[in-house]
């Protein structure tokens, strides 16, 4: 580029289009090579000026700044609220090509914590959710469509007690930075609810424990 | 348990195996009419459904039907008692056939072992432990079926005592699903418990009658099939694994002990367990026996720290519980 200053001339621009390929080469080296991230190279060279969230890249669940939350009513008075403690999954997040983007989560649902040992157990077991059988619940997207600037409608398969429902959020992205140490973070959060009949977990009537559970999911994703 | 849920366990297995037992012998009538028609089959299916019909409509009352074929092992209980209702008539009409009795126990005992623990087969044993558990499993459901199905064959008033003794299994066996994290099982076993009943009330109105029979499929099969559903902890007592401190498990020799309760009818008869020749002397004896066996089954089990709503405030361990 110290030449092309100098001289001007037909060698400043060969010297700038090999800095461009060979930067591009080392961008699409070091991205996934997944389909969206050919989209976005092909499609739209002004890509490169947008921040990195507009290329799909993949995101993995930082579990301990993750949480899912779920909610229940007890003997129809009292809410009662337990958590997972276990996280796992990826993201591939293109907020300029939202569609093209994918969620992939895991619970693991010996992870239950409702802050007695005795009951988690319960939890565990063949009457809710059978985790010696069935160790995780999932959530695997299919759609993915922007519903305002930082709302998502996200569709998609759950799995619990090897049930698989579809089911449609709606998706927040709740922000996006740097984190310690250069990392890249993403917030993504959802609130929705669910009925628990629906995936055989069919034990206590609804007086005891309602049907429906609310799930209040809040992630924190590590760019990878 | 909701006034819904002691209807569906309690009172409606009880119901549904008592208008079954009547309608199937029609007991105010003449002993002798009874006897007549004892191997009528559709009076023996009538007896197995009696005992079976019951805690599968609860099953299916209290967690659904999941289809012929469901994705989680739990819900295969109804099949295996369907089946064991089923193999227990048919295996009535072999009497004379040996050869064909055995191949059929041992058949029937391989699936519904195999029904029980298939998910284990497939996704956390080897193939031989596999193969062990299963063989291991199915042994104790033909050995309680052949031993149960012989010794009541041989008997002119069979029905009391095995009746009796069926009931405190299945009891027993509620309490410690309940005691190992297993609630639904343990009402599942309580409609066992209380549709034995019915055979209780008539086994002793009417002694002479062959109602007992055609159940012992149901209870070589379900019965081990409800404590296989809910896993074993390999057989130690008091001490729990640390890997297994996530679970609640039947301990193996506790389960062994409520399996051993429906065999003291036979048991019972031998004078080293019991001297006397008065029927009624040797079902007091194997009750005792068998009451015995029960409580050292469910105090094996009980974990040290039980979730339990109304001990708030006690003493909670180092991690806060």
């Amino acid at each position: 580029m110290l030449t092309c200053s100098i001289n001007g001339s037909t060698k400043c621009w060969l010297g700038l289009a090999a800095g461009v390929a060979f930067a591009g080469g080392l961008l699409a080296g070091l991205a996934p090579r997944t389909s969206e991230t050919a989209h976005v190279e092909s499609s739209n060279s002004a890509s490169a000026s947008r921040s990195d969230s507009s290329l799909a890249t993949t995101w993995g669940v930082d579990n301990v700044h993750s949480a899912i939350v779920f909610r229940v009513k007890h003997m129809n008075v009292a809410w009662f609220y337990g958590r997972f403690n276990e996280i796992s999954g990826t993201a591939t997040w293109d907020q300029a090509n939202i569609s093209g983007s994918s969620l992939n989560f895991e619970v693991k649902t010996a992870s239950i914590d409702t802050n007695s040992s005795g009951r988690d157990k319960h939890l565990r077991n063949t009457d809710f959710f059978n985790a010696d059988q069935f160790p995780t619940c999932s959530f695997k997207s299919t759609s993915i469509a922007a519903k305002g600037e930082n709302t998502f409608t996200v569709k998609g398969d759950l799995t619990m007690n090897g049930t698989t429902k579809p089911i449609e959020i709606t998706l927040e992205k709740t922000g996006e930075g740097a984190g310690r140490g250069g990392t890249q973070l993403l917030g993504l959060a959802s609130e929705f609810t669910i009925n628990r009949r629906d995936f055989g977990v069919n034990y206590g009537a609804n007086e005891v424990l309602s049907d429906e559970v609310k799930l209040m999911v809040g992630l924190e994703l590590i760019k990878q | 348990m909701t006034p819904r849920e002691l209807i569906i366990v309690m009172l409606m297995p009880g119901s549904i195996g008592l208008v079954l037992l009547l309608a199937a012998w029609r007991p105010w009538r003449r002993a002798g009419e009874a006897a007549s028609t004892e191997r009528t089959w559709w009076r023996a299916l009538l007896c197995a459904l009696a005992l079976a019909a019951g805690p599968v409509a609860a099953d299916v009352l209290l967690r659904g039907w999941h289809g012929v074929w469901p994705r989680a092992t739990i819900h295969f209980l109804p099949h295996v008692t369907l089946i064991g209702a089923l193999a227990g008539v048919i295996l009535m009409r072999l009497d004379h056939r040996r050869g064909l009795r055995l191949a059929l126990v041992v058949l029937v005992s391989g699936l519904a072992a195999w029904l029980a623990t298939q998910h284990r087969v497939k996704n956390q044993w080897s193939s031989a432990e596999g193969a062990g558990w299963i063989i291991g499993l199915a042994s104790v459901s033909a050995f309680i079926w052949l031993m149960a199905d012989g010794w009541l064959g041989r008997q002119a008033r069979p029905g009391a005592r095995w009746s009796l003794l069926v009931w405190l299994a299945f009891s027993a066996c509620s309490v410690l699903m309940l005691f190992s994290g297993a609630a639904a099982l343990s009402q599942i076993a309580g409609a066992f418990a209380a549709a034995s009943g019915a055979f209780v009330l008539l086994a002793w109105w009417r002694p002479e009658l062959p109602i007992v029979r055609p159940t012992v499929g149901v209870v070589a099969l379900a019965l081990p099939a409800i404590m296989t559903l809910q896993f074993y902890r390999w057989p130690v007592m008091g001490s729990v694994p640390e890997d297994e401190i996530a679970w609640d498990r039947v301990v193996m020799t506790s389960a062994c002990m409520i399996w051993l309760i429906p065999s003291l009818s036979a048991l019972a008869g031998e004078p080293g367990l019991c001297k006397s020749r008065k029927p009624w002397v040797r079902t007091l004896v194997a009750f005792i026996i068998g009451l015995v066996l029960a409580f050292l089954a469910v105090r094996g089990s009980i974990p040290p720290d039980k979730y339990n709503p109304l001990h708030i405030g006690a003493e909670v361990d180092e991690y806060g519980y």
